[in-house]
């Protein structure tokens, strides 16, 4: 199996008269912790968007796992195994934390309609593996005390590493993270960039 | 030439449905809130143009401003009263509050002893004057509502697309709290607004209860004018003149050629139509969010 | 005040959290099922409609409160599954069979309706079902040698293995066997993935997509499940009335079903119930108050208009999280008595963001 798991050739779009992306191409490995760096207005959420399928490039094509992307729906996307967080926090503000969590296993937890009608027990026993699997992320970013907040009262520090703990619910092959230490302090980055170092190790060995 | 008879009714009707939506297009430009209260307002417009003339005995053109000012008022009020305190809730709570204004408005009229529950005609000076026009007759009723309708919109188009009041309404409505960052008074704006849709109502109200009876059930109509603003795309005050009148004169055609029951369905399938196709209406704008 | 002590993941999971609920929610299943002895006929029948209310009311909470999706024609669906079943009933189809295509039926209708929902957000959605609403009206009219017209439609007693539900004991039997199924089936909907993943198309599309949540197969689901739970009651409904018109599923009923969920409080399965409640309530609170009122308000035919708008304003402004809202207040103040502090439910102040951008 190939060690390159992303790889984006000639990738432009074009919004109207805007060339938002221009050419842009690039290679990311396994394990790899690949930067797109860039002033503000450069295209680097634009290049995300373009790896979620929010939006469909121009030209050129987007390969994941050797396979193309560029005829992927955007739901599809999770459940090819990349997760990404969102420069301005997408949180489902209406639910708690774990809430929050628990729809992040959305791609793992698949029961029939009419088995979840009845509540059978296969359903049950995927609802148990789904909040063992939560729990673990919860454990690995310490969000014990927010479990079960809701979202709209967490402060935003909180709120950025909910949105990344949802992300790696997913159990995620490869992991878009948007300016995740935008909006925190100094302390807070650095933590945050010890955290990089270590779980792409870390989490990469559990599963 | 019964086609074209049937044309100009319809382009009437629908001026009538374009005044009722530019009146909750003028509020969903400013603040982003649906009103389903217009019918109502339109009917209270014609019960205090009836006041007017009827009671108070004012001549005619006289009671077109006094009720105008009157809605007016009770649209600042019921702004003041109602619509400012739960501005920031989701827009579907809104809606439910607006609905029961509406049902409010509509149970109090039946209220006033001997006339709520009555339909009353509205006595106006040019009430039996026709037009023959090439061998169309022209009741000139539908001819005032139609030069009104245009008076009226190319008005309001230019304060909103030119003055520095229809713009702070616009900002107010994409972002509050950045408008009142920016020294809007955007409460008061809301006021305004709120009062300058009431007025356009009762300008509807006035134009229709001539054609139709003044009557606690008028407001029905209003239901009719959503799928006109649909049509005309939510944001465009020429859009809601521009898609009432289109389905006035769909719907008098319908009326016409097609079997009886069409006519009164005839809007929603316009309005399905418009949606499947072009979503945003004609002159609407699309916005998309970036994420 | 009570602590809950979780020490498993089954406690998140189970319907009822701990044992106080299970002995409350006990006794009112065994008030519902003794109910036939206790009460007279008339509160019998009214507890009837309520049920049914509650069925269809469940089914926009589905809809509009977890799933964010405005249905503003909703009355649409309940006059499919009536019809339906009273046609069925006529040529002498056993009731399940019949309740089964009727919520079939109702389902499909609602996939259609929902088209519209996976192209436009909410004021256009809502118009679109508005007018969805308006046509099956007028299309009930219109097909006169099924439905009968605007003359209406006698329904005969729903056949249930011959058992006799022609009673009013009978049918209420019926109705609270289908509303437990249907209450038991939504819980469990909403306790698994197909429930969170509703909730998260409520609040944030985008994402609840790159979670790998099928927008368009949910909101279509979503559709389907609320028109068939309408199509249940719906059939119920036709029973019960023994004599249905395209009159009773209009505009007005749309708006009444609205009500329901509004006041009954957006997002909670106790807020159908309360708000079916509400509905069943409160024009016989009306009639009852009405001679106490002078002649000019109490014979008003707008009066329970006024009424339900006055009720609705006084919600939306000061208790928007409805009846089950201000219930949960008030079990909390309860629970913590005398500890409960002021500002425990205090909502933030809000300021109005663009809507057309989310």
């Amino acid at each position: 199996m190939s060690d390159i798991l992303l790889s984006a050739h000639n990738l432009s779009v074009r919004f109207g008269g805007v060339l938002a992306v221009n050419k842009v191409s690039f290679e990311v490995q396994r394990g790899e912790v690949f930067t797109l760096i860039g002033p503000n207005g450069a295209g680097k959420t634009t290049v995300f968007n373009l790896i979620s399928r929010i939006y469909t490039p121009t030209t050129g094509h987007i390969d994941f796992k050797g396979q193309a992307l560029t005829q992927v729906p955007p739901h599809a996307v999770a459940g090819l195994g990349i997760a990404r967080t969102f420069q301005n926090i997408e949180l489902f503000e209406h639910a708690s934390v774990l809430q929050n969590l628990l729809i992040g296993r959305h791609v793992h937890n698949r029961t029939g309609f009419w088995r979840q009608l009845l509540f059978t027990r296969s359903v049950h026993e995927a609802e148990l593996t789904t909040r063992r699997k939560v729990e673990e992320v919860i454990d690995f970013l310490e969000l014990q005390h927010y479990r079960d907040t809701l979202v709209a009262g967490l402060p935003y520090g909180v709120r950025k590493v909910v949105e990344l703990a949802r992300a790696l619910s997913t159990e995620p092959d490869l992991l878009l993270l948007d300016e995740p230490s935008s909006g925190l302090n100094m302390e807070e980055t650095s933590d945050m960039a010890f955290g990089f170092k270590t779980f792409n190790m870390t989490w990469a060995s559990r599963c | 030439m019964q086609e074209l008879q049937v044309i100009f009714s319809g382009i009437a009707q629908g001026c009538i449905y374009g005044l009722i939506a530019l009146g909750f297009v003028l509020i969903y430009k400013a603040t982003e809130t649906v009103s389903f209260a217009q019918g109502e307002l339109m009917m209270l417009g014609a019960f205090s143009g009836l006041a007017c003339v009827s009671w108070l005995g004012l001549p005619y053109w006289l009671s077109i401003p006094a009720a105008m000012l009157a809605m007016a008022l009770l649209g600042w009020m019921t702004e003041r009263v109602v619509i400012r305190p739960v501005l920031g809730q989701p827009a579907f709570s809104i809606v439910m509050l607006t609905i029961g204004i509406g049902y409010v408005a509509r149970g109090l009229i039946t209220m006033i002893p001997d006339i709520g529950t009555e339909t009353l005609a509205f006595p106006v000076p040019y009430k039996d004057t026709v037009f023959n026009v090439g061998g169309v007759v022209l009741g000139a009723t539908q001819v005032v509502v139609v030069l009104a309708t245009a008076a009226l919109s190319l008005l309001l188009y230019l304060v909103f697309r030119y003055s520095r009041v229809g713009i702070a309404m616009q900002a107010a409505s994409q972002n509050q709290l950045a408008a009142y960052y920016m020294g809007i008074p955007v409460k008061r704006l809301n006021g305004m607004v709120w009062a300058l849709a009431a007025a356009v109502a009762a300008v509807a109200g006035l134009l229709l209860a001539p054609i139709t009876f003044v009557h606690a059930n008028m407001g029905f109509i209003g239901l009719k004018a959503f799928p006109a603003a649909v049509v005309g795309g939510f944001g465009s005050l020429p859009g809601a003149i521009v898609g009432g009148v289109i389905i006035g004169v769909v719907e008098a055609l319908a009326g016409f050629w097609l079997p009886e029951g069409f006519k009164d369905i005839a809007a929603y399938i316009v309005v399905l139509l418009m949606l499947v196709l072009k979503p945003n209406g004609l002159f609407g704008e699309k916005l998309r969010k970036k994420v | 005040m009570r602590f809950i002590f979780k020490t498993d993941y089954d406690q998140d999971i189970r319907i009822f959290k701990h044992g106080g609920q299970v002995f409350w929610y006990g006794l009112l299943l065994a008030f519902l099922v003794a109910a036939p002895w206790l009460v007279e006929e008339y509160w019998l029948a009214q507890i009837t409609f309520v049920l049914i209310y509650g069925v269809v009311g469940l089914g926009l909470m589905v809809l509009a409160g977890f799933t964010g999706l405005f249905s503003m024609g909703h009355a649409a669906f309940l006059g499919v599954g009536a019809y339906t079943e009273a046609v069925l009933a006529a040529k002498g189809w056993p009731f399940p069979i019949s309740l089964a295509v009727a919520a079939g039926l109702s389902a499909t209708v609602g996939a259609v309706v929902g088209l519209p929902a996976l192209r436009v957000k909410g004021i256009y959605l809502g118009i679109a079902t508005l007018s969805f609403g308006f046509i099956v009206e007028e299309g009930l009219a219109r097909w006169e040698s099924v439905t009968g017209g605007n003359a209406g439609m006698h329904v005969k007693a729903a056949n249930l293995f011959g058992l006799d539900t022609s009673s009013n004991e009978g049918f209420y039997g019926v109705c609270l066997v289908v509303t437990v199924l249907s209450t038991l089936a939504v819980i469990n909907l909403l306790r698994s993935s197909t429930g969170r993943a509703f909730v998260a198309i409520r609040d944030s599309e985008i994402s609840a997509q790159s979670m790998g949540i099928h927008l368009a197969r949910y909101k279509t689901l979503s559709f389907m499940i609320s028109a068939a739970l309408a199509g249940v009651g719906g059939a119920l409904y036709a029973h019960k009335l023994q004599f249905i018109s395209p009159d009773q599923f209009n505009i007005l009923q749309s708006v009444d079903l609205l009500l329901l969920v509004v006041i009954g409080g957006l997002g909670s399965v106790h807020g159908a119930f309360l708000g079916a409640i509400f509905l069943i309530t409160t024009p016989q609170l009306i009639s009852l108050g009405k001679d106490y009122l002078p002649a000019f308000i109490g014979q008003a035919p707008g009066l329970q208009g006024l009424v339900y708008g006055l009720v609705l304003i006084a919600f939306v402004m000061f208790e928007p999280m409805g009846l089950y809202g201000r219930w949960l207040k008030i079990r909390t103040w309860l629970q913590l008595f005398p500890f409960y502090r002021k500002g425990m439910f205090k909502r933030q102040k809000s300021f109005q963001k663009s809507d057309r951008l989310k």
